[in-house]
């Protein structure tokens, strides 16, 4: 099932599978997952010049976006 | 990039619709390009950062405006432009003019130029172990799935077509992707301070 996250990010999912895998990414667990591909992508296509934020900028942000 | 945008769409209607989770996952998605995008103008990485929470806050208010005319990274990227600017001019500065700032370049990370300049230690320290964990764990995947992810992450192939070039059913190119992502994940959690329980 955690296939459904990878698959999400890369836009191979639509329907049901979408829907499955936005109800698992409510988890923290699964959400971190999804940020660390995105991390990855990130690094993948840039290297060492992909600027990367502080580690815990995403959290933080996540957390002020979700008491707006 | 279709598909991209289709997936953008329909995380836009949810949101739009109130479900905050699907803007939380276009901003996970889009929060490093714009920091890169960010640092690129303002040349600090507080501001930067500031800018891009600035820019995501500000998109949440005006999603009920967002129709749909342009991609959802092109408004965005628009909506990170001008909150760098205008926290430029509240420093009392300008938006450098040797720039060149071009949406598309942003958004293929063809613009390398000057970032290492703006860095601090921490972030150049954390840009390096970054780059040697990622790459790292990608020459210690299976062939197969260093190729698959390849395919997918650095050529941007689609799944289906991904599956012509390797000659395998979707569902395999599928779980190869997943598969190589965890391996390498494992590897840069301890850099990115997430756990995941598998």
């Amino acid at each position: 099932m955690q296939e459904h996250i990878s698959a999400l990010m890369d836009g191979e999912l639509s329907g049901a599978g979408l829907d499955l895998a936005l109800e698992m990414l409510r988890q923290p667990e699964h959400f971190a997952r999804l940020d660390a591909y995105h991390q990855i992508r990130h690094v993948l296509r840039a290297g060492e010049s992909a600027a990367a934020m502080r580690p815990d900028f995403s959290a933080g942000l996540q957390t002020v976006l979700r008491n707006l | 990039m279709v598909k991209e945008r289709e997936i953008d769409r329909e995380l836009v209607q949810r949101a739009q619709a109130g479900e905050k989770l699907a803007f939380g996952l276009l901003v996970t998605k889009y929060q490093r390009k714009l920091y890169r995008l960010a640092l690129r103008i303002v040349a600090d990485p507080a501001e930067a950062e500031d800018v891009v929470q600035e820019t995501f806050i500000k998109a949440y208010r005006a999603l009920p405006q967002f129709r749909g005319d342009a991609a959802f990274y092109t408004w965005l990227y628009r909506i990170a432009i001008n909150a760098a600017r205008s926290s430029l001019e509240s420093r009392g500065r300008r938006l450098p003019t040797q720039s060149g700032l071009n949406i598309n370049e942003s958004e293929t990370f063809e613009v390398r130029s000057h970032l290492n300049d703006v860095d601090t230690p921490e972030t150049l320290l954390l840009n390096k172990q970054l780059a040697e964990a990622v790459n790292s764990a990608m020459e210690g995947l299976p062939a197969e799935l260093r190729l698959t992810l390849s395919l997918r992450e650095i050529e941007g192939l689609s799944y289906a077509d991904i599956a012509e070039v390797m000659v395998c059913p979707i569902g395999t190119v599928r779980s190869r992707i997943f598969r190589a992502r965890e391996a390498i994940a494992e590897r840069i959690r301890p850099l990115l301070g997430t756990g995941v329980e598998n």
